[in-house]
């Protein structure tokens, strides 16, 4: 079984006949890195909150490494699977931000020392060793996802989602999280990451990009694949990564840019080759 | 002028003797009909700044000025700035009720403040406030969410059962439905889709074009580059620089002050590092620059 999530004609409704995940059917490998993108209200939290087991499935199967999604597999599945919320205070439970990371840690019964020091580790990753005692109240709404980051990667699970994890922060703090999540799939290659995001340029960089439209998956593929046909992906009201932007206008006057060219930096060397 | 700051300075914990200046002696003015970005990395003072505006923050000293309302904890200097207004302006800087009216604030995290039963009753709660009445307000109320494209179907759901970037269209709603003067906005793309930003900025750029002031604060430099006529940039409380976004963007300061510089400005200025055989340096968009790229490309 090398296969970390697979869904199977999953359908959902939070409201009678309203269906807001219509038939959806995806696997991920380990390892991959996928962003998930699409409109507001396309269904990207609600399908994360049901591979979590956070809602429930009207229909249809999800399983997380072979272990099927539902109520009597759930202390399982929360194991393997941990979750950044796109609003960090639906999960700020502890006190202090100490008392925060170690949540979890105490719920899997981490002895002591052990989740001192990993508290310490994770804290000081997100850059918030000196804030270890302060309250959520005390925070501003980015410390408060740094918070929520390290208190998920300190639990080393297999499969981790991060919805809309950085949009609070300043494009340093983004880049910061970024190298974070790198070395963590350095050390880790078998972390299978999920990154729920309106950013293309971050979608472009990943390994597949899924696009959900109205609760139906659009287009799932790599991201050359994905992005390839700008209409398609206006239609639904997306924009293309700003290197396509230069590959296209530039096709247009007979400029070819070879299709290995991924970000500015490759393109300007070959400009100005 | 229209908005103006003089010397101002804030401290948040003023008995706390680890306390620092969130905004550390700022002087600025803004015209009316100005487009102004404020910029500058977490915790250099810009929703600080801007709250001096609606008399949400007093400066710890120096005065916000926006029209004939001043705004200041430095009673004397109040005392003096309002002695010669007219009676009922004075009563009004007393009251700061049509401060409030004047100055449209989006907060940073407007969907936190949600709280009616309805959508609808949500956003009307500004204008009802303003005593706007009843029927009209609902008017106001329905053209602001069809403009933040909130479809009627919405209307009666909570605002709690909206998806993330959903509560942040209602949230703006509901400050466009009181039609301010100057409107203020504090991050209003993060979260939003690619066509929701565009739609948003199509929209502030409109209400700007009407003759209104507005101020956005905001980490996308694309945004600024678009939009604004004038840029304001804080580090660490203090004022840097006021200028033009092409002046920001072309200039060499911008890692000093953390700034994410616009795609388009950092390829330009990759092509210039490496040589790039025309000059390209006069150009700032991004079809002249493809025209130059791909003339006669041998
Ligand atoms: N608790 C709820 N009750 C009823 N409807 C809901 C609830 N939460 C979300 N919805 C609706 O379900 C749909 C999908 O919402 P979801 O939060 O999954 O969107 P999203 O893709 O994450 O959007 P965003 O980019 O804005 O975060 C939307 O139409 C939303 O209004
Ligand atoms: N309610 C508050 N209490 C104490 N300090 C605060 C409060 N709000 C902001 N600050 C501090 O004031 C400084 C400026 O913050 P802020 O204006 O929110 O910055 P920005 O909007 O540029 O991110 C920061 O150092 C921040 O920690
Ligand atoms: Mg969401
Ligand atoms: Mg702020």
């Amino acid at each position: 079984m090398s296969k970390a999530i697979e869904v199977k004609n999953l359908c959902f409704s939070y409201e009678k006949d309203v269906q807001k995940i219509k038939n959806i059917s995806f696997s991920v490998e380990k390892g991959e890195y996928v962003t998930l993108i699409g409109h507001n209200g396309s269904g990207k939290s609600t399908l994360s909150k049901l591979l979590c087991y956070l809602l429930e499935a009207d229909s249809g199967e999800i399983y997380l490494n072979g272990i099927k999604v539902c109520e009597e597999n759930s202390a399982k599945i929360r194991k393997i699977i941990g979750i950044v919320f796109q609003n960090p205070d639906n999960q700020f439970i502890g006190s202090t931000v100490e008392n925060d990371i170690a949540f979890g840690l105490e719920n899997r019964r981490v002895p002591r020392e052990e989740m001192k020091e990993l508290v310490l580790k994770y804290a000081q990753k997100v850059g918030m060793e000196k804030y270890l005692k302060k309250a959520p109240d005390e925070l501003s709404g980015g410390q408060k996802q740094r918070v929520a980051i390290a208190g998920i990667l300190s639990l080393n699970n297999e499969i981790v989602i991060f919805d809309e994890a950085t949009s609070m922060l300043d494009p340093e703090g983004v880049e910061d999280i970024k190298r974070l999540i790198r070395e963590t799939k350095r050390e880790h290659p078998d972390l299978t990451f999920i990154s729920i995001t309106h950013d293309i340029e971050e979608a472009y960089m990943s390994d597949r990009v899924i696009i959900l439209n109205k609760g139906e998956i659009y287009k799932d593929g790599k991201p050359e694949e994905v992005f390839k046909d700008k209409d398609e992906i206006r239609k639904i009201g997306l924009d293309i990564p700003f290197v396509l932007k230069v590959k296209n206008a530039l096709k247009t006057k007979t400029l070819q840019i070879p299709d290995e060219i991924k970000n500015i930096d490759e393109l300007s060397d070959f400009l100005c080759k | 002028m229209q908005i103006k700051c003089e010397n101002i300075k804030y401290i948040y914990n003023p008995k706390d003797p680890n306390s620092y200046y969130a905004l550390d002696d700022i002087s600025l003015e803004i015209e009316k009909g100005d487009f102004v970005a404020i910029v500058g990395k977490t915790g250099s003072g810009k929703s600080t700044l801007i709250q001096t505006f609606n008399g949400l923050i007093l400066p710890t000293s120096g005065y916000s000025q926006v029209e004939y309302f001043y705004i200041t904890s430095d009673k004397k200097l109040f005392k003096s700035k309002i002695k010669n207004l007219s009676k009922q302006e004075q009563i009004d800087n007393k009251k700061q009720y049509m401060l409030r009216k004047k100055v449209g604030m989006v907060f940073q995290f407007p969907e936190y403040q949600l709280f009616a039963e309805t959508v609808l009753k949500d956003v009307m709660f500004g204008p009802r406030n303003f005593k706007v009445p009843e029927e009209e307000a609902k008017e106001l109320s329905k053209k602001a969410l069809s403009e933040v494209g909130i479809s009627e179907e919405y209307y009666e759901k909570s605002p709690f059962e909206l998806s993330g970037g959903e509560k942040r269209r209602v949230a703006i709603a509901g400050i466009l439905a009181s039609n301010p003067d100057i409107l203020i906005l504090d991050e209003p793309t993060a979260g939003l889709d690619p066509d929701g930003k565009k739609d948003l900025i199509k929209l502030i750029k409109e209400i700007h074009e009407s003759g209104k002031t507005v101020i956005l604060v905001t980490h996308d430099m694309d945004v600024v580059m678009e939009c604004a006529s004038k840029v304001v940039v804080l580090n660490d409380a203090k004022l840097m620089k006021i200028c033009t976004p092409e002046e920001l963007f072309n200039g060499d300061d911008f890692e000093t002050f953390a700034l994410e510089i616009p795609t388009f400005y950092k390829f330009k200025k990759m092509l210039i590092e490496k040589g790039y055989k025309k000059d390209i340096s006069s150009i700032n968009d991004f079809d002249s620059l493809m025209g130059v790229l791909g003339e006669k490309h041998e």
